[in-house]
Order: C-alpha cells, then sequence, then structure tokens
C-alpha cells in the first residue's frame, strides 16, 4: 500500500507541489489528473525518489521508499524512450536486470510478454526496426516485466491508437488483478472513469480533488438534465435553479444549481404526458475537470 | 552503493563500446598506419633501382676483386675496355662506369656516365674501393687477415645516462632517451584519441539517456552515483581492453614481421635495456588516470544537455582541454622538454597525463612524475565524488539555455539539496 501524506516540493519561491495527500491499496489504481504544469511529473519524482520532498512523507508499507524498495517499482515516463540500436532483448534484459530480476527468468517472461501484447517482431529485432507502437509495447514491457508491486505510467495512453490504447487499458486492469497498485497520470478522462478506483486532481499544485470516484461525481449530485420535450430553451431558463441551457441538436443539456431542481424541470416538461427523454445525470470526470479547472477550452 | 548494479550498468556500457565503431577503429588504426608506412616503404624500396656499374681496369685483377664485393642497390659488373664499357652505356646495360687505376700503391677511380651517380651511390662505392685499397695494403705490408681485422675495428662512442641517487651517488646507464622518447611521444597520440574516443562516447551516451528519459527508468531502479561509477566502471575497462588489445595486435604483428629486415634493423638501434618497468608502469598508469579524468569530465558534462545531439557541444570544454595539453606535448615539449610552461603543466591534471611522460623521457626524475600522478588520482577521485553529486542533479535538469545556465541550476539545486 502506498501512502502519501501532506507532500510538498518548493523550487525556490515556486511552490510546485503543496499539501498533496492520498492513499493507494494493494490491487487498486489511481488517476493523478491535473492540466499541463500542475505538478504530477514533480509528485512522480517524488514518488520514484529521484526528489525528495520540502516536507510531508511517501510511504510503501509504512517504510519511506529507498535502495531497497527501488525493485519493486515501474515506471513509465511520459516522454517515451529505448535505445535505438539495442534489441528488444537486450533491452528488456538491461532494465530488468536493473530491477534486480535474474536474467533467465527475464527470458521467460519476455515470452510471455511479447506474446501477451501482440508484439510484432522477434527478440533480436533492434528497436529502431520497430513501429512506434510497437516500441511503446516494449516500453510497457521494460516496465512490467520484473512484476513491480508499484506500477507508475506517465500519461500511458498518449500517442496509442485506439488498438493499443485497449491493450493498455487491459494491461492495466491485470495488474490491479495482481494486486499492485497503479497510479497513472492522464489527460483522457475517459480512460480515467473506465479504470480507475480512485481520483485525484491537482491544479497549480495544489490537490482540488481525492477519493473514490463515485464518491467524487456523488459529491456534485445530479446536476446534468438531458431533456427533449416541447419545452423551448427560453422556457427551460427560466425553471428556478437552471444554471445553463445548451442545444444539443434536439436535445437539450440543462445544467442545474441544485439536484432538487430536476424535479420542477420534470414536472414543467411533462405537464402534457409523455416525453422521449428526461435523464437526470452526474458530471462526467471530464466535466469536472473542467469546471475545476476553470478553463472549458482547453483539452 | 548498490555493486550488483553497479556491474549491470557497468557490462552494459563495456558491452555496447567494445563493439561500437569507434572502439574497433581505435583498436586497429595504429597498425593501419603502421601498415600504410610500411606498405609506402616497401613501394618506394621497389621503385630505387639497381645502378649498374662497370669496371674496368688495366689490371683485371682489381676489376675482378672489386666486381666481387656486395653492395646495397649497386651492381658492380668487370668490363674488358673502356670502349666496351662505353657501348654497354649507350645500349644502356650500364649507368656508368668505373675506370680503377693504381698508382704507387693507390687506387685512382673515375666514374663515366651521362650521369653522376647520387651520393649514396657514390659513397657506397667510395666505400668499395676503401676496403678494397686496405685489403691491398694490407697485402704490402704482409698483415695476418687478423691484423686486417683490427685496423678495421671502428673506434667506439657510446652515450651513458647519468643519474644521482638519493645518497648523492653516481649512476649510470645506457642511454635509452630515444626509445623512451618514442614510447612518450606515441603514448602521447595514443592517450589524446583514447580519450577523444571516450570522452564523446560517454557524454553522447549520458546525453541520450536524459534526453529520451530513460535516465529517469534508472534512476528509479537504482541510485545517481551507482549509475555514475557503473558508467565510468565500464569505460575504464573499455579502456583497459583497448590497451591490452593494442598491446596484443603489437605483439603479434612483430611476431609476424619478425624476419622483416628493415624492421629488425630498427630493433636493433633501439636500446631497450635502460627502458626501467617503472618507466612502462608510469606511461600505463597515466594513460589509464588520464583517461580516468577526462571520462569524469566528460560525464558530467554530458549529463548537463537535454539531448544527444548536443553532446558534442557540450564536451567541447574537454576537447579544447585536451588539445591544448596535445598541441604543449607535441610541439612545445618535444622541442624544449624543460621548458617553464611545460613542467609547471606536467603537474595540472588536465595535462599531466601527456606531458608528463614527455618530460620523464627527457630525463625529469621519478619523483616528479610519482608527484604528478599522486596529484593526478587525487583529483580524478575529488572530481569523480563532485560530479556523481552533481550528476544526481543534474540529469534531472532540463535547462534549454545551454551548458551554462544548466550547470548554475544544478548548483543551486545541488546547494538546496532538492
Amino acid at each position: 500500500m502506498l501512502v502519501v501524506e501532506h507532500l510538498a516540493k518548493n523550487f525556490g519561491t515556486l511552490k510546485a507541489v503543496q499539501d498533496l495527500s492520498f492513499e493507494i491499496k494493494d490491487g487498486e489504481i489511481l488517476g493523478l489528473v491535473g492540466q499541463n504544469g500542475s505538478g504530477k511529473t514533480t509528485t512522480f519524482r517524488m514518488l520514484l525518489g529521484l526528489m525528495q520532498p520540502t516536507a510531508g512523507k511517501v510511504l510503501w508499507d509504512g517504510e519511506k521508499i529507498g535502495e531497497k524498495q527501488k525493485d519493486m517499482i515501474g515506471y513509465l515516463p511520459e516522454e517515451r524512450g529505448l535505445y535505438p540500436k539495442e534489441t528488444i532483448e537486450q533491452q528488456v534484459m538491461y532494465f530488468g536486470k536493473l530491477r534486480g530480476k535474474a536474467p533467465r527468468e527475464i527470458k521467460e517472461k519476455l515470452d510471455y510478454w511479447m506474446e501477451h501484447l501482440q508484439v510484432k517482431g522477434k527478440k533480436n529485432d533492434k528497436i529502431k526496426s520497430l513501429s512506434k507502437g510497437n516500441q511503446q509495447k516494449v516500453q510497457l514491457i521494460t516496465t512490467l516485466i520484473h512484476e513491480p508491486k508499484l506500477v507508475i505510467l506517465d500519461e500511458p495512453f498518449s500517442g496509442l491508437d485506439p488498438v493499443n490504447a485497449q491493450i493498455m487499458q487491459d494491461a492495466i486492469i491485470a495488474l490491479r488483478k495482481q494486486g499492485s497498485c497503479v497510479i497513472f497520470s492522464s489527460h483522457n478522462m475517459a480512460n480515467v472513469e473506465q479504470i480507475c478506483d480512485r481520483w485525484v486532481m491537482i491544479k497549480d499544485g495544489r490537490q482540488v480533488l481525492a477519493g473514490k470516484v463515485q464518491d467524487i461525481k456523488d459529491s456534485f449530485g445530479k446536476i446534468k438534465v438531458f431533456l427533449e420535450s416541447p419545452l423551448t430553451t427560453a422556457e427551460v431558463q427560466a425553471v428556478s435553479g437552471v444554471v445553463a441551457v445548451k442545444e444539443r441538436g434536439r436535445r437539450l443539456e440543462v445544467t442545474l444549481s441544485d439536484p432538487a431542481a430536476g424535479r420542477e424541470l420534470f414536472e414543467l416538461a411533462t405537464k402534457d404526458g409523455y416525453i422521449p427523454t428526461f435523464s437526470q445525470e452526474t458530471l462526467t470526470l471530464e466535466e469536472i475537470f473542467k469546471l475545476k479547472a476553470g478553463e472549458k477550452d482547453e483539452l | 552503493m548498490n555493486f550488483e548494479k553497479l556491474w549491470v550498468i557497468a557490462s552494459d556500457v563495456y558491452r555496447k563500446t567494445v563493439k561500437s565503431p569507434s572502439f574497433l577503429i581505435g583498436v586497429f588504426m595504429p597498425f593501419i598506419v603502421v601498415l600504410v608506412g610500411f606498405l609506402i616503404g616497401a613501394i618506394m624500396d621497389k621503385g630505387q633501382e639497381t645502378t649498374t656499374i662497370g669496371i674496368y681496369s688495366k689490371q683485371p685483377v682489381l676489376a675482378k676483386a672489386l666486381a666481387q664485393q656486395k653492395l646495397p642497390a649497386l651492381k658492380l659488373k668487370q668490363v674488358d675496355s673502356v670502349k666496351e664499357a662505353q657501348k654497354q652505356l649507350q645500349a644502356e646495360k650500364l649507368d656508368n662506369y668505373l675506370v680503377v687505376t693504381k698508382k704507387d700503391g693507390e687506387l685512382l677511380s673515375t666514374v663515366y656516365g651521362e650521369k653522376v651517380p647520387d651520393d649514396a651511390t657514390m659513397a657506397n662505392l667510395q666505400q668499395a674501393l676503401n676496403s678494397l685499397q686496405t685489403s691491398l695494403k694490407a697485402g704490402e705490408y704482409k698483415l695476418t687477415s687478423d691484423q686486417v681485422a683490427e685496423l678495421m675495428q671502428p673506434a667506439k662512442l657510446e652515450g651513458k645516462e647519468l643519474s644521482f641517487t638519493d645518497d648523492g651517488k653516481v649512476k649510470t646507464s645506457n642511454d635509452s632517451s630515444g626509445v623512451k622518447f618514442a614510447l612518450s611521444y606515441a603514448a602521447c597520440i595514443f592517450t589524446f584519441f583514447l580519450v577523444l574516443t571516450y570522452a564523446s562516447l560517454i557524454a553522447q551516451e549520458i546525453a541520450g539517456e536524459k534526453g529520451m528519459r530513460i535516465m529517469e527508468v534508472i534512476l528509479s531502479s537504482t541510485n545517481a552515483k551507482t549509475h555514475f561509477y557503473g558508467k565510468l566502471l565500464g569505460v575504464i575497462l573499455a579502456a583497459l581492453t583497448q590497451l591490452v588489445a593494442t598491446g596484443f595486435l603489437l605483439g603479434v604483428s612483430v611476431f609476424i614481421m619478425r624476419d622483416n629486415g628493415s624492421l629488425n634493423e630498427m630493433l636493433a638501434n633501439l636500446n631497450f635495456t635502460g627502458i626501467e618497468p617503472s618507466f612502462i608502469i608510469l606511461l600505463l598508469l597515466f594513460i589509464l588516470a588520464g583517461s580516468l579524468f577526462y571520462a569524469v569530465l566528460a560525464a558530467l558534462c554530458g549529463s548537463l544537455v537535454s539531448r544527444a545531439e548536443d553532446a558534442p557541444k557540450a564536451i567541447m570544454p574537454v576537447t579544447y582541454l585536451m588539445m591544448a595539453g596535445y598541441m604543449l606535448g607535441l610541439i612545445v615539449a618535444t622541442n624544449d622538454p624543460s621548458n617553464f610552461i611545460v613542467t609547471i603543466c606536467s603537474y595540472i591534471p588536465f595535462f599531466s597525463m601527456i606531458l608528463m611522460p614527455i618530460v620523464l623521457a627527457n630525463g625529469a626524475g621519478l619523483m616528479g612524475a610519482s608527484i604528478s600522478l599522486v596529484i593526478l588520482v587525487f583529483s580524478t577521485l575529488v572530481l569523480a565524488a563532485f560530479s556523481a553529486r552533481m550528476y544526481r542533479v543534474n540529469v534531472l535538469v532540463y535547462n534549454q539555455k545551454g551548458i551554462w545556465a544548466s550547470l548554475r541550476q544544478s548548483l543551486t539545486m545541488l546547494r538546496k539539496d532538492v
């Protein structure tokens, strides 16, 4: 289990990360989201022991992460890179041995992973001869070959086509089944929503949201209504508690200030009986993210 | 430090380095240069035509005795008359002809031809005539062959090196300055190329790892110190391999060419007896310590840039320093080994590995060389310890404003102990 307590990092006067606290139990996946420059990479670097925090601590099973713990970490950096002149096997062997694995074990595992991730190529193919997608798969293999207990993935989905993104997603879910702690950052809220158990959002180094995905969604309440009825936009806007109305084809997307306002809207819409759509929902993570980030255009 | 991982890193660097083209070029280059030299020499030898000279004398015994002498690149042939000689000269069967007369017991000779032979040929002829005259005289004085041999014995002249032991006693040894000088000169060139090769290799590798963010993965597996020292160990092992490979190839080529006349002649002219083992050991230690010193410097520079493409720019200061030492060594030290600047610089770590062997070959004491070596080793250790600390910070700094800005940023971070 990974526990992060009041983690902070200053670079001179710049407060890169402030008072970050969360925990990941074994077999849980945590998504770390935030805009560019919000402090995700700095947070990862502190988790990895590459940087010393200004304050707070990172504990793995109650102990600080030191040399001893490094063999159980798997890390996939955001910018991908492998040694282009090396073969797949040399590459995986090197990283595996650096995590304290015996060459024989690595060889066995490599065959499994090559097949499992459908890497197109032979073990003695040079990295530079592989397609980008296959290079990314090889890098994922180097991250997971030593069966890490704590897996840190920085933007694992960036640059992947839908097929490879699915393979990546399956690999992450498989890690959860093995009982590993997984933490990953992503810009793609759909991925986060589908596979995360917990969610931490940071903005300008501060933690703005943290918790289980469903809890966070519930905390915002069901303030979104998709409506298809005889009511016009103006008529909907006139209802008290309606914050915004957007036309989405024949449907209206209504944002409420309070979930209770949905009842009044429903009664108004159904005063003449049947309507095709009335759906009151929680916000999606993407909407929550945008709401919290305060910048609707970006993403 | 984790020694298992240190070894994983060192052996990986070693494997990559030994397989790299620059390593192979480095190993074979000295031999390619020597081979080309030999080939050019051989071609020039071939191109030198044998000069055929006709010998005429009113006393055919003289002509016959002279024609029997064997001289390099010279063929002597007895002819029966001057007319015959001229005919053969015209037919280009002869290059020149020599008329030998004996007057008052002395030989008087004249060479004729369309061109007078070159100095070397003249000198050879002179020598042949001298020995003929000597043996004629010997006959006149009724000397035995032993007496002739004694007469022919040249006077002896040799150089002795003088050195003073600590208790003031004088020690003499055979002159070996030529060989020592050649060795230190070769070591100077060898070290220069060795260091340049490995400096760029190590800087390239580190900058590349940093640029591709492989560094972060490695540093999450082990600490920066282990990685830094592992890299250095790998490079030093590769440099050692190159030294051994070069030595081995040198031995093999000497063995193959052991029957080659000019090589034997060259080796016979060299005096190896005065080369103390201490000189060779010091030479090797300087090469090794020097390579290590520059490897540390190159690694530090390489860790300051963010992309492999910037590595050559990063090691520019290293290259210039090395170049300065090389120039001082090849140009100043070889002409004037006791030059003040050379003496000073032979104790400065940046230059000592190149200059000290040359200064040493020119008779400087072992004491000075040992002090210089200690300074070099000590500075290497200090530099390595400092670099390892810097390295930890450097590899996480991605400063686009250049090397100096990166260095400043790293130093600030180091002070604040990031």
